[in-house]
């Protein structure tokens, strides 16, 4: 998994610096130009492919989603896109110190090369501000994926025309061939992404069986593939749920799997969906048996497949119990009696879904569990208020350096739990965690 | 842990991004030398001027299409060139000329 992480990782360097690289051979200028304006050129020539590879970075490659992890691909793509901003400011920015106007930044200018450039600019500064911004801005998660890809076409479509009007470093042939294979290599990611997924989707539906309310704003949606046999998952992987009329639906979501990767023989799986935003609140409870939905799956590195220890230590904080939920009916169907630490963390007694099933499992898988409950009622003898690291070293096995950790929750409390586990003496590489808050 | 490798592989992917441009940059670009003394000057005007003006960022292949296009109107031209670069009107009029005349004037 290590070989093929790298190998991918190699691939993308190599695909970003190549422009460059075959320029410096190809170089078309007979006269030598400064330095600032030659940096300048270099700082477009990388954000050209840093863009382009946007598209397949976010694409449901699953190749590249097993050795990294979806959401890792997901926060790498949300870093790069601020690298290639940086990129693409100071391009112009360096020419505006030498010789550009800075009438230059008009998109409306007559003149296509500043006018295109300018859109390609723009673009990527709204793209970024729509991101980071989304929840000041109001904007639905499916309006924003609506932005954004309107965005990203616009940006890649103006950059493709300012490479074209500048007619510089993309006079010389092999250049124009480079060019021309990464706007194909683009453009059938993006295909293959936008219209093969889908269409191939649509032949696949899957039926909601049921939709279950756990209480705790909590529902457990099972769904049955409808006419094909589904797809097999490893215990904490996640799959998309598409919703609406049909799989280019922009209602798509990315959702633990919430049930024993032994399949039933019908194939059908579970979602924990929790009434976080417009989506879970509006549409998942209305989502009837017999209603029709797509799942394209699996994707993630989040898994206890494969993962060597002594045990797993698992530490949920609210809907973070989704993934653990699968990996723990995992381990009761395969008769696994590897000892289990499930640290699980909510706000109070109602609000931690499938707490009964999790006592049941009690007796049937070697598990011990630790509820930590911010505001437990009166007679609570439990652990209360915040998981800490005094909270940790209580509970922790006595071999539990020798322990594969899983921490699933809040953000905030993923940073410092991790924290407290490195600070206790786990190696970083005994820790998984799974991050999809990006947006 | 893999969110903190994701944030260390970025920021090194920045740095080794700007070290390819710095590095680019090294092995084409040169500050244009002045030119010695005892070398004639070139033959047009335009020719000059557009070596003095615009050779550091263009060349005339690339230029040519902005200046003899068919909706090209000279007016506009010599307003963008009044704020761009530091030739004077007469200057930009010259290097205009210079570019106008197709391959053959060269």
């Amino acid at each position: 998994m290590l070989a093929r992480g790298i190998a991918w990782f190699s691939c993308y360097v190599l695909l970003v610096v190549a422009p460059a690289a075959i320029a410096v051979a190809v170089d078309p200028f007979p006269v030598p130009r400064p330095a600032l304006v030659e940096i300048s050129v270099a700082l477009g020539l990388l954000a050209f492919p840093l863009v382009l590879a946007q598209f397949a970075l976010v694409s449901h490659l699953q190749a590249a989603s097993r050795p990294f992890g979806t959401d890792a691909l997901v926060q790498f793509h949300r870093y790069m896109g601020f690298l290639a901003l940086a990129f693409v400011i100071a391009h112009p920015v360096l020419l505006n110190l030498r010789v550009l106007p800075w009438s230059g930044w008009s998109p409306f200018s007559g003149n296509p090369v500043f006018r295109s450039g300018a859109v390609a600019s723009w673009a990527i500064v709204a793209l970024v501000v729509t991101t980071v911004l989304r929840r000041r801005l109001r904007l639905s998660y499916e309006a924003w994926r609506t932005v954004h890809l309107a965005l990203a076409l616009t940006a890649a479509a103006a950059m493709v025309a300012h490479v074209l009007a500048v007619n510089g470093y993309s006079r010389p042939g092999p250049m124009r061939v480079v060019f021309t294979g990464y706007v194909l290599l683009a453009g059938a990611v993006l295909m293959a992404y936008r219209l093969v997924r889908p269409l191939r989707l649509r032949s696949q539906p899957w039926t909601v069986v049921e939709n279950l309310d756990e209480g705790a704003s909590t529902r457990t949606l099972r769904v049955r593939p409808a006419g094909h046999p589904g797809f097999p998952f490893d215990p904490g992987q996640f799959a998309w749920l598409i919703t609406g009329s049909s799989p280019f639906s922009s209602q798509q979501h990315p959702l633990s799997i919430a049930s024993s990767a032994e399949r039933p023989a019908d194939g059908s799986i579970e979602f924990a969906v929790k009434a976080l935003g417009d989506w879970s609140t509006g549409v998942v409870p209305g989502l009837a048996p017999g209603a029709r939905v797509w799942v394209e799956g699996a994707y993630g590195a989040f898994t206890t497949e494969g993962k060597a220890g002594q045990g797993f230590v698992l530490i949920a904080g609210g809907i973070g119990i989704a993934p653990v939920r699968s990996m723990l009916q995992t381990l009761r169907d395969r008769g696994d009696r590897r000892h289990v630490v499930l640290v699980y963390a909510a706000h109070d007694e109602t609000r931690a879904p499938f707490r009964r099933e999790i006592e049941r499992l009690r007796g049937k898988i070697n598990l011990d569990v630790v509820y930590v409950f911010e505001a437990p009622p009166e007679d609570w003898t439990g652990e209360r208020g915040f998981l800490t690291m005094d909270v940790l070293r209580r509970h922790l096995p006595a071999h539990f350096t020798r322990y594969h950790y899983f921490v699933c929750g809040p953000p905030p409390m993923m940073d410092a739990v991790e924290a407290m586990l490195i600070e206790a003496g786990v190696a970083p590489a005994s820790i998984d965690s799974e991050r999809f808050q990006v947006v | 842990m893999r969110h903190v490798t994701v944030r260390r592989a970025a920021l090194l992917l920045g740095s080794v991004f700007l070290v390819c441009a710095g590095l680019f940059a090294s092995l084409v670009s040169r500050e244009p030398a002045a030119a010695p003394a005892s070398l004639p000057a070139p033959g047009p005007a335009g020719a000059a001027l557009f070596q003095t003006y615009c050779a550091a960022c263009h060349t005339v292949e690339s230029l040519r299409p902005f200046v003899t296009g068919p909706d090209v109107r000279r007016d506009e031209l010599e307003a963008f060139l009044a704020d761009h670069g530091d030739a004077s009107g007469e200057d930009d009029r010259l290097i205009l000329d210079y570019l106008s005349r197709g391959p053959s004037g060269r």
